[in-house]
């Protein structure tokens, strides 16, 4: 019995436990179920010190001071309330996030929906994620509209958010509440982009061999239109096989074929068939870019799924949901996603 | 690391909520917490050194700077490590001359001054906040007059807005203001409930006193040390009468110490009388007394007092003290001395309370023993060895006394003629008298014959005793401020000088030539009998006392003194035992048997207070208007029932208008229920820019359009 597996054994206890307090939901209003509420380091500290003040009055017999630090006592206990009715104001929601690319960060629009009481919840709401320590403040006194929490998605998928985590220390910092949210609005990551040249396929045949699929037809490649029409001045970021060699040769002078297309491209991307399946995923995706920038008709075939060549954003965004949504691969699992 | 994330210096995230760094420019909790700092310093200045209060002043600038933007650069870790290794190495050097409250004044004001200059994080803030608060609570031990309880509670509220405006920083200072006060008056009632149940201890170590100087009396009246005392108007001593009436201000004489010494310059004590004060030699046993005022009644009263720190083991109480004791449980540490006055065993390096009990117009009749009687006829000596003794031997008194004693052969006779004297010569009472390096006695009686009570009383004391009659002299207070039925505040300034002589059928009659002199000295105060107004608390200009002759000053004066009599009354003097009268009285009210009721009656108190605000807060429900009620209840009903999947989530289409939200429903909604909410939607915008609507009767509309979209689902 390692460290680590106690450790994970109490963490997935942990969990279990909070799911049961706080399930899942669309929107909280906060109350008893989902706050968490102790005194701060500070409120420790000044609750300490209050003690203090009461032994020093006791000694120096100061009355005024033996006064103060019941004051004190009593303005800490008072605050704990005041913390607990302020936070329990809170009514939050998330709403629809934008898809985003593995490796970059997603903006989650927080609602801070209007509640019940008059009142509305005051102060820095502090929001972070579940067990990740980067926190980002709201100012809940002057926020219009929603509030976009960054969080950084690492892998591809179409996940739940992991449990975002809201802090508040109002009024005077002795108490902080807390709670852990879980949000069921999912979250589209899209494969990291990965420069690929795949080729876009005019028809599939499908084969009866298990996991692999023959493709058929003629192979149009997405950078070379049909005709040759002339030759112009060679661009930093032109394609280099696009150089005219033996003109370069002759003159000395780089020009660059220009071809051109006497119809849209079309047809399918497919998964290229070598072994790391996400590599694939990524190309796919940086393809699918491409294509829609090239103002090509594609469309994708995936093992799970097939969609008909178009062109749209929306069409765009199918097929890039379409392999977020994959199936997660051993190998995947394997390398740590 | 992404710049996108960077907001000027600052990353939108943070680490750590206690280490993100906040911007000092327009920030206004860094700006109270300098205000606070410099209120507190400025309070204690007097315990700061010159230094220490330069750094103070060079942070509160900088930050102020900082504060309106003018300035934009914390300075750097290398230069605040190198001032506060200066700072600390001045405060080490200087340390030496301190009491070590005042070294720890300066420690705390120094660390803070220093922290206040980097201030950046919640961190520094919280650490600072906590050094001004100890030193605010330094500053109320240090001053416990009533004023200075005002100013530090003010200070601790301005502490209090600090962090106000530090956790809710887009708040105005304002609102936090009111936030803060509101939060204490919540607590306010929590606190005297506290306050009553939680027992008065007796403190848990002997720490020495704050008070750098040896206030009060000293055991040497030399003309002139009583009249510096005169100029001070530091709290001496506060009474409480708890039995027996208040006595009359001619009748406050406070005994505290007996001084019978005299080498022709001024008098001090003699072996005989601090021998005396031992612990040993203390009467055990209660003294003869005889009557000396047959026209007024022997009173006895009971007293309480809290005396202020003076350094010594001198115990001022009323003549003549009967009986005194302290307030601990343990041993008594106050013993009455043979020259029939209190004395502490301990000195009095705090503040002491004691109860005693003293009879009035009465004067002590022990007989003398053989011993006494030389001490008391002691003369200085008349050897011509050395020359201040030449000096000093006041011959022309001497010759005067020799005169007088032919003339006036009893004692009555010739206290009578002294008396005489000096009001045909017309003597007069104050305060600076000129210097009289020579001959004191005669100056005073011949040459300068103007002079304070020490001058009058050594004078006297030597004439008597030229004469032939055994005298000493005391020191103490005359009179006090009363401030209502039973309190009486006694000042510095009320110390006064008198002697006792004895004599067989009266015992030790007490002489006051200052009452023949200026008689509303005794009867009213020093601040009536001074003839020139001026020197009275003439270094004391912030005293609120001396002008008293300007109208409005006359009732802010007055209203002080009543809040310091409340104060000095009732909060500053309950003890423990006040407190357990209190609960007494309280059990009988509420016949309950046993103490511990009170104490769970105390917290279920507190217990319901709590409850109360917790559901007075969460009874304030917002209340729509009818229309808006219903109209939103509308636009549930089509969401929950009507919708087929849509894109957007529950949470966008709450924000939509009402127009938008009919244009998304015509999408998603069967046509019926569409043109049913679309009929809903134009009554409440109609409503809304009408320019009279009754909500009530657009409410009704409303709510009749809800009932049949109900009914359309059916």
């Amino acid at each position: 019995m390692s460290f680590a597996y106690l450790q994970q054994l109490l963490s997935v206890r942990q969990e279990k436990w909070i799911n049961r307090r706080i399930p899942e939901a669309v929107r909280y209003q906060l109350d008893n179920q989902s706050i968490f509420i102790l005194p701060t380091k500070f409120g420790y500290v000044f609750l300490l010190f209050s003690v203090i003040l009461f032994v020093f009055g006791t000694n120096y017999y100061s009355q005024p001071l033996i006064m103060l630090s019941i004051m004190l006592i009593a303005l800490f206990v008072v605050h704990m309330f005041a913390s607990f009715l302020n936070f329990a104001r809170l009514y939050v929601s998330i709403g629809n996030i934008q898809p985003v690319y593995a490796g970059t960060t997603a903006a989650i629009p927080l609602h801070i929906l209007p509640s019940q009481s008059a009142r509305p919840t005051r102060g820095t709401l502090w929001v972070s994620f579940w067990e990740i320590k980067r926190y980002q403040s709201i100012e809940l006194d002057t926020l219009e509209g929603p509030a976009n929490i960054r969080y950084f998605a690492e892998n591809r998928g179409v996940s739940q958010l992991p449990r975002m985590t809201l802090q508040c220390d109002y009024p005077l910092g002795l108490f902080r509440c807390w709670t852990h949210l879980q949000f069921t609005q999912p979250l589209t990551v899209y494969p990291q982009l990965i420069v690929a040249n795949l080729p876009l396929e005019s028809t599939i045949k499908l084969s009866q061999v298990k996991n692999s699929t023959h493709i058929e037809g003629k192979t149009l490649s997405l950078d070379q239109p049909d005709d040759f029409d002339s030759l112009v001045t060679f661009q930093h970021g032109d394609p280099m096989h696009s150089v005219a060699w033996k003109y370069l040769a002759k003159t000395g002078n780089m020009l660059r074929k220009r071809f051109v297309g006497a119809s849209p491209q079309q047809g399918y991307l497919s998964l290229p068939m070598h072994s790391n399946v996400e590599k694939g995923l990524s190309q796919l995706a940086y393809q699918i870019n491409q294509c829609h920038n090239k103002h090509a008709i594609y469309g994708l075939y995936l093992p799970t799924q097939t969609i008909v060549p178009n062109h749209s954003e929306a069409h765009k965004q199918a097929c890039l949901a379409a392999l977020a949504a994959y199936p997660i691969t051993r190998q995947a699992y394997r390398d740590g996603q | 690391m992404d710049n996108r994330f960077t907001i000027g210096r600052h990353s939108i995230f943070a680490d750590s909520i206690a280490g993100k760094p906040r911007s000092a420019a327009h920030n206004n909790s860094f700006l109270a917490l300098t205000i606070a700092f410099c209120l507190v310093t400025f309070s204690l200045y007097s315990h700061v050194t010159i230094w220490i209060l330069l750094i103070g002043l060079v942070a509160v600038i900088m930050r102020f700077l900082l504060y309106l933007g003018l300035y934009q650069h914390i300075p750097g870790t290398r230069i605040i490590n190198i001032l506060g290794i200066i700072s600390g190495v001045i405060l080490v050097v200087m340390s030496r001359n301190m009491t070590m409250l005042s070294a720890m004044i300066n420690l705390l004001i120094m660390a803070s001054a220093l922290k206040i200059m980097v201030l950046h994080t919640q961190k520094d803030l919280l650490f600072i906040f906590i050094s001004v608060l100890f030193l605010a609570a330094l500053g109320l031990i240090i001053h416990d007059e009533f004023l200075f309880t005002l100013f530090y509670s003010g200070l601790v509220v301005v502490l209090l807005i600090t962090l106000a405006t530090h956790f809710a920083p887009s708040r105005s200072v304002s609102q936090s203001l009111t936030k803060t006060l509101q939060l204490l008056a919540q607590a306010l009632p929590i606190a005297m409930i506290m306050y009553i149940l939680v027992p008065h201890f007796s403190p848990f170590w002997q720490v020495p006193s704050p008070k750098q100087e040896t206030t009060g009396l000293t055991d040497v009246v030399k003309p002139g040390n009583i009249a510096d005392l005169a100029q001070s108007a530091d709290l001496a001593m506060i009474v409480r009468f708890t039995e027996g009436p208040i006595p009359k201000f001619h009748q406050r004489y406070w005994r505290a110490i007996v001084i019978d010494q005299f080498d022709g310059e001024s008098w001090s004590q003699s072996q005989l009388q601090r021998a005396y004060q031992q612990p040993l030699l203390a009467m055990t046993q209660p003294q003869q007394h005889v009557i000396s005022q047959p026209y007024d009644n022997i009173h006895l009263t009971q007293y309480k007092s809290v005396l202020m720190a003076n350094q010594t083991q001198y115990v001022p109480t009323l003549d003549a003290i009967i009986d005194i004791k302290g307030n601990s449980h343990t041993t008594n540490p106050y013993i009455i001395t043979a020259s029939n006055h209190a004395f502490n065993s301990q000195p009095q390096v705090f503040t002491t309370d004691y109860s005693a009990i003293s009879m009035l117009n009465v004067n002590n009749q022990r007989e003398l023993t053989q011993l006494e009687t030389e001490q008391y006829l002691q003369l200085p000596p008349s050897s011509q060895k050395l020359d201040y003794q030449i000096a000093h031997q006041n011959p022309r008194t001497q010759v005067w006394v020799t005169e007088l004693t032919k003339q006036n052969t009893t004692l009555k006779q010739l206290i009578t003629a002294f008396n005489q004297f000096i009001l045909t010569e017309q003597f007069t009472y104050t305060l600076q008298a000129p210097l009289m390096p020579e001959n004191m006695v005669d100056q005073f009686l011949f040459t300068h014959q103007t002079g304070f009570c020490s001058h009058y009383a050594a004078a006297m004391g030597y004439v008597l005793r030229l004469a032939g009659y055994p005298t000493r002299l005391v020191a103490g207070y005359q009179g006090g401020e009363q401030v209502n039925d039973s309190t009486l505040l006694i000042y510095q300034y009320d110390a006064h000088a008198w002697l006792e002589v004895y004599s067989a059928d009266l015992g030790w009659q007490r002489l006051d030539p200052t009452a023949v002199i200026a008689p509303q000295r005794i009867s009213d105060g020093l601040a009536h009998a001074l003839s020139n107004k001026d020197e009275y608390l003439a270094e004391e200009s912030l005293s609120l006392a001396k002008y008293t002759h300007i109208p409005g000053i006359a009732q802010l004066h007055r209203l002080l003194q009543q809040g310091s009599a409340v104060w000095h009354g009732s909060f500053r003097t309950f003890d423990n035992e006040d407190k357990q009268d209190l609960i007494k009285t309280l059990m009988q009210h509420l016949n309950i048997k046993h103490p511990a009721w009170i104490g769970i009656l105390g917290l279920s108190l507190i217990g319901s207070c709590l409850a109360g605000y917790f559901i007075y807060a969460r009874t304030d429900i917002a209340v729509h208007p009818d229309h808006v009620k219903w109209y939103l209840q509308c636009r549930q009903l089509c969401v929950s029932r009507y919708i087929q999947k849509s894109a957007e989530t529950d949470t966008d289409i709450q924000h939509y208008p009402p127009k938008k939200f009919v244009d998304w429903l015509a999408l998603h909604s069967t046509s019926s229920v569409v043109a049913e909410m679309h009929q809903i939607t134009t009554w409440f915008i109609q409503h809304e820019y009408r320019a009279t609507s009754d909500n009530h009767l657009t409410g009704k509309q409303i709510k009749a359009g809800y009932k049949r979209l109900k009914r359309l689902s059916k």
